[in-house]
């Protein structure tokens, strides 16, 4: 490393420094300067990339943890909505299973959830829950809406090709308490047109006392009433309206199984929304299947 | 250190040896900084925390966290997460009544968290049903590390 130089002092220890006229010295010390100039250029250089991944990794982190948070919330509701309405989805056919009317607590149960979420989530939660409490839903793309309310099942397209024009078939059974049905008839019944919706409802009482099953084609765009009757006193009814609608009427508490059958896949949702606010915000409608 | 006598060598020993001590001192730096950037991959950090996420996501769809049952919670833990990963659950449950919700049960589950390591968090919030009406709302912790 040293250089031995007879006039000037010799290049020390480390070779370093050189003052004398050899250039073996002065190369050494410029090379070692590089040498150390360029490995601190390359810990800066990973310490920015390192910067870099770190905040990219904290970045990922919020939004895992918002994209979490709203899948978590949009999960329990739906178990609370499954506790009265089992809706599931089998490529392009809806299944509901209830029983009718939806049970009271359900709008409570939806209330204090949001409530819950309000109070205790570590980010800022929002939920409007109005057609959920309700029992309200979409069936999608088309904007079918399924309404709840306390004597009706409502089943209601758009008057579109993609709405109306997609419902294939409904296929319903209604099971009253037991000695509460002992007729069904059709009272009016449009099948004339090409544009039909194929139909299969099966009435029946819990105690299987009564059973009237039917398979038919009604008209999507003319009205078609199926009437149920125990002792001849209106107990419920099944009505085809336009466009592609259906409606059930229930006197008294029912078990209801439905299928509704459309020509392209679905999904259901509910007319409702999920705001989640951190560093990342996700807001959407709640996707029921 | 330094030779005031005759052509200054001392002089230029010291000032050779203190460069070459800080060109020491930059490449030990150099090497130990380089060092702990492989080991804290900030990536592996993530997923870490998504493997917890998912853990709970499982033990809360087979219905396994309602149960707050401590041998099945930890059998879920086990076959769930790597083995690597050591986990530790922290469970509030609160009850509504009177228009608030009452912590009822603060439950731990899992492994103790050791004292000298980096933790990472996940956090669910579950409900728990009787008679298909929701009695109790709850909130879980976990705290994951790497053994």
């Amino acid at each position: 490393m040293a250089e031995v130089n007879n006039r000037m002092p010799d290049s020390g220890a480390f070779g370093l420094l050189h003052v004398s006229g050899g250039k073996q010295g002065v190369l050494f010390t410029v090379s070692v300067l590089l040498l150390s100039i360029s490995l601190l250029s390359f810990a800066i250089y990973l310490s920015e990339q390192t910067a870099a991944s770190r905040h990219t990794a904290v970045s990922l982190l919020e939004i895992d943890r918002t994209m979490d948070t709203y899948a978590d919330i949009e999960n329990e509701l739906v178990k609370i909505l499954m506790n009265s309405l089992n809706v599931t989805v089998e490529n392009s056919t809806v299944f509901l299973n209830a029983s009718l009317p939806m049970r009271p607590g359900a709008e409570e149960d939806f209330e204090r959830f949001r409530l819950f979420e309000k109070n205790y989530s570590d980010l800022g939660v929002e939920m409007n829950l109005t057609s959920l409490k309700a029992g309200s839903l979409l069936i999608q793309p088309g904007e079918i809406a399924i309404l709840n309310s306390q004597s009706d099942l409502n089943i209601t397209p758009k008057d579109s090709l993609e709405s109306a024009g997609g419902v294939v078939s409904y296929d319903f059974s209604l099971t009253f308490q037991p000695m509460g049905a002992d007729s069904a008839s059709w009272v009016a019944l449009s099948d004339s047109s090409a544009s039909q919706v194929q139909v299969h409802i099966r009435v029946q009482d819990a105690s299987y006392s009564f059973i009237y099953d039917t398979v038919q084609s009604v008209d999507k765009y003319n009205y078609s009433l199926l009437k149920i009757t125990q002792g001849g006193a209106e107990v419920g009814f099944v009505e085809f309206y336009p466009p592609s609608s259906a409606r059930i009427h229930y006197g008294s508490n029912i078990g209801l199984k439905a299928s509704i059958g459309l020509s392209n896949p679905v999904y259901v949702e509910a007319n409702d929304t999920i705001s989640v606010r951190s560093a990342a915000n996700k807001t959407g409608r709640v996707r029921i299947a | 250190m330094s030779e005031k006598t005759g052509n200054g060598k001392g002089f230029v020993y010291t000032i050779d040896a203190t460069l070459g001590l800080f060109l020491m001192v930059l490449m030990l730096a150099t090497v130990v900084f380089l060092s702990i950037q492989a080991e804290d991959d900030p990536i592996a950090r993530v997923q870490v925390v998504r493997q917890g996420k998912d853990a709970l996501a499982v033990m809360d769809e087979t219905g396994v966290l309602a149960t707050f049952d401590s041998q099945e919670i930890s059998g879920a833990l086990n076959s769930t997460l790597p083995r690597s990963i050591g986990a530790h659950l922290q469970v509030s449950t609160y009850y509504y009544d009177n228009g608030q919700f009452n912590l009822i049960a603060i439950q731990d589950f899992g492994e103790m968290v050791p004292g000298n390591t980096t933790t990472y968090g996940a956090r669910r919030d579950f409900l728990s049903s009787r008679n298909r009406q929701v009695t109790n709302y709850s909130v879980v912790r976990m705290t994951l590390w790497q053994k």
